[in-house]
């Protein structure tokens, strides 16, 4: 069987994309070694077959074979198909001059793909979801006119054997739901007794406050914090930003539980933010100076990730909750107070995006993630590419959310209330 | 003035994005003849004399400065306020866009930072006594106070201009590295490395735009390199001598906490 050669167009961005990765790789790896490669060498062993390839598979094959001669995680190419099926609106999207201006909304409604379904965990309150009476285990089939199983097949295909897999699929699921809020959403579910129900939710403001980072597009930040038990703080947020709210907020919370037996930290769902505020955060539970949680390896110098504490400084148990979509900021948190056995993690296997990975999009039209750095925790392990391994490893099912339970926070609840107050962590 | 206006955290903060820049010193190409150096003495007595004289300098007694911080590159703007007493007493807060506020600063005895990210720190050890050192009125006027010794190593180019560079090593701490402008005497380039906790980092200093402030000359913009990250304070406005609330330098609650 044979194909068409690429149009002098096609060969010419498949060049221009196998050097813009090849000088990415040697500019920007924090190893000026690259792990011992001799990365000329790869260049012209692959260019000339790039200059020979006749698909822009093989041009994506021949890139990925450059990437792996390194080694190590989180160098992929990222076929550009797949941005179609992790960003894209739903085709009702599009208003009939096919553009939208309105601002966007959100669903009300967070997923995690539980196997290969996407099963709601939790609905604002304040959503029309809620008013709707969509509730958490129930399962998103159709988001507009777009069957949800053929677009997680291809996602789950293109991350099989990636940390980052839960993030993307739970990603691709969450950005069909929200869009412009003067659309509503028209989504087919399979509801607790598995009937089929088709509803139009509308979309409201995202949660939160406002936040401006740089040239991050503005975020909303929010903190929640509640008791779960008579004794037991319950401290969630969805972002590591807005440093001066969201710290004022973190400490009133673990002021006011000073006596309290332990405190809850759910990271679950929390892709990070500003890196040292791990540090921050940490040192309303470290007692003693020069602590680290990590250090990260910059090309020029390591940086050690040195926990200050605040006192007075909760003495009481941590445990903080993870799954697949706590990356970076809350993986630094998470497997720093880890390896001080200061904390003791529940849940499921963080996002190993412990890094500015970062994705550029290349001529060709494909994706390009790269490390810029590496970070190991305390202990020494990578976190990048691996993730944290919880304590407790908890898999969230679809029966636990449809009894209204909550089996990560129960285990940590239950950790906290039978464990000897003096024991921390096991 | 010699301010660093060092912010570690924040550098590390930027270095959690991954955006790295680094700025480098062009060598002069060696020369046929090895140029006669002068004296260290002579190179920093040129300084002092070029921007007002010692006499000028003993008589401040107080500093405030004002401006504006931005992250090269990175979108980040805030601004500065900063004041200093003699000896060498300060108190700086850069409020950062996103971030909030960054403060640091001395009582004479207690170096401290305090972060809405990393909290409050008491610095110690050398890096306290490079805090005192650059927050010194007259760190170059009665430079002998501050480094036991001071030798020109050679001439370099800063940009297009031709200096002298000089290596300081003070009473405590890593020698540092000065470059001067051959034609106005001023202080272009200062490289150091800082002793934090977060590690050895280096740090690279850029002066310019001085100008005539009461009976000194100063430079208004101050273009840093910390751990490979790129901040530039430009000022607006300096004055000295001005009355500073003795409470303007009293340690902040959280550090007293740490004290006890």
């Amino acid at each position: 069987m044979g194909y068409a050669a690429l149009t002098a167009d096609q060969r010419r961005e498949s060049l221009a994309s196998f050097d813009q990765v090849w000088t990415t790789v040697r500019d920007k790896h924090w190893d000026t070694s690259l792990n011992g490669v001799d990365w000329a060498a790869v260049r012209d062993q692959l260019r000339p077959q790039v200059e020979k390839a006749r698909t822009p598979a093989e041009v994506r094959s021949i890139i990925s074979d450059m990437l792996s001669r390194l080694h190590q995680s989180h160098y992929a190419v990222i076929p550009g198909s797949v941005y179609h099926d992790l960003d894209s609106r739903s085709s009702s999207e599009a208003d009939l001059n096919g553009a939208n201006t309105s601002p966007d909304g959100t669903a009300g409604l967070d997923v995690r793909v539980i196997g290969d379904e996407a099963v709601v965990v939790s609905v604002d309150p304040n959503s029309s979801a809620r008013e709707l009476g969509v509730a958490p285990g129930w399962i998103v089939r159709r988001v507009g006119d777009e069957e949800l199983i053929p677009v997680l097949r291809r996602i789950e295909g293109a991350y099989k054997g990636s940390t980052m897999r839960d993030m993307m699929l739970a990603h691709a699921v969450v950005s069909r739901l929200d869009g412009p809020i003067s659309n509503p959403v028209e989504v087919e579910f399979q509801t607790a007794r598995d009937k089929m129900v088709l509803l139009a939710l509308n979309r409201r403001d995202f949660r939160g406050t406002p936040a401006k980072f740089g040239f991050l597009p503005e975020e909303r930040v929010w903190i929640d914090t509640r008791l779960v038990a008579p004794d037991v703080d319950y401290i969630a947020f969805n972002l590591f930003l807005d440093p001066t709210a969201l710290v004022s907020k973190f400490q009133e919370s673990v002021r006011n539980c000073s006596g309290c037996a332990g405190i809850v930290v759910d990271l679950r769902g929390n892709p990070g933010g500003i890196g040292i505020l791990a540090m921050g955060l940490a040192g309303y539970f470290i007692d003693k100076p020069d602590q680290k949680l990590g250090t990260m390896y910059m090309r020029d110098l390591p940086l050690k990730f040195v926990v200050n504490p605040r006192p007075p400084v909760f003495e009481g148990k941590l445990a903080v909750l993870i799954d697949g979509l706590s990356a970076s900021t809350s993986e630094i948190f998470a497997g720093g107070m880890q390896d001080l056995n200061r904390a003791r993690i529940f849940g499921s296997r963080s996002a190993g995006a412990a890094l500015p990975s970062m994705i550029e999009r290349l001529p060709d039209g494909d994706g390009f993630q790269y490390a810029a750095a590496s970070y190991k925790s305390e202990s020494g392990k990578v976190l990048e590419g691996v993730g944290v391994t919880p304590d407790e490893p908890i898999a969230l099912t679809r029966a636990a959310l449809l009894a209204g339970r909550d089996p990560v926070l129960d285990a940590a609840i239950r950790w906290i209330q039978q464990s000897p107050k003096g024991n921390q962590t096991q | 003035m010699r301010r660093r206006f060092i912010l570690t955290g924040a550098a590390a903060l930027m270095a959690a994005f991954g955006l790295m820049a680094q700025t480098t010193v062009t060598e002069v190409p060696p020369a046929a003849a090895k140029p006669v150096l002068p004296t260290a003495d002579t190179v920093l007595q040129r300084y002092v004399d070029a921007t007002g004289g010692k006499t000028a300098y003993d008589a401040v007694k107080t500093r405030v400065s004002s401006g504006t911080f931005t992250l090269t590159g990175k979108g980040i703007t805030g601004s500065i306020q900063s004041y200093q007493a003699a000896p060498a007493k300060s108190y700086t807060v850069v409020d950062i866009e996103g971030v909030g506020k960054q403060e640091d600063g001395n009582d004479g005895k207690t170096v401290w930072e305090l972060s809405p990210m990393t909290g409050a720190r008491i610095k110690t050890g050398t890096e306290a006594a490079a805090e005192l050192r650059t927050s010194a009125l007259d760190t170059y006027s009665n430079w002998k106070n501050y480094y036991k010794s001071a030798e020109v190593v050679g001439s370099e180019n800063v940009g297009d201009k031709s200096c002298w560079k000089l290596v300081l090593t003070p009473n405590q701490g890593e020698p540092e590295t000065n470059w001067f402008d051959k034609s106005t005497g001023f202080l272009l380039r200062e490289s150091a490395t800082m002793d934090t906790p977060m590690g050895k980092i280096p740090v690279q200093a850029d002066y310019s735009d001085y100008r005539k402030t009461g009976d000194l000359t100063l430079p208004f913009k101050l273009s840093q390199t910390v751990a490979g990250q790129e901040f530039e304070f430009g000022l607006t406005k300096i004055e000295t001598n001005v009355d500073i609330p003795a409470t303007r330098f009293n340690l902040p609650a959280e550090i007293v906490a740490l004290q006890k």
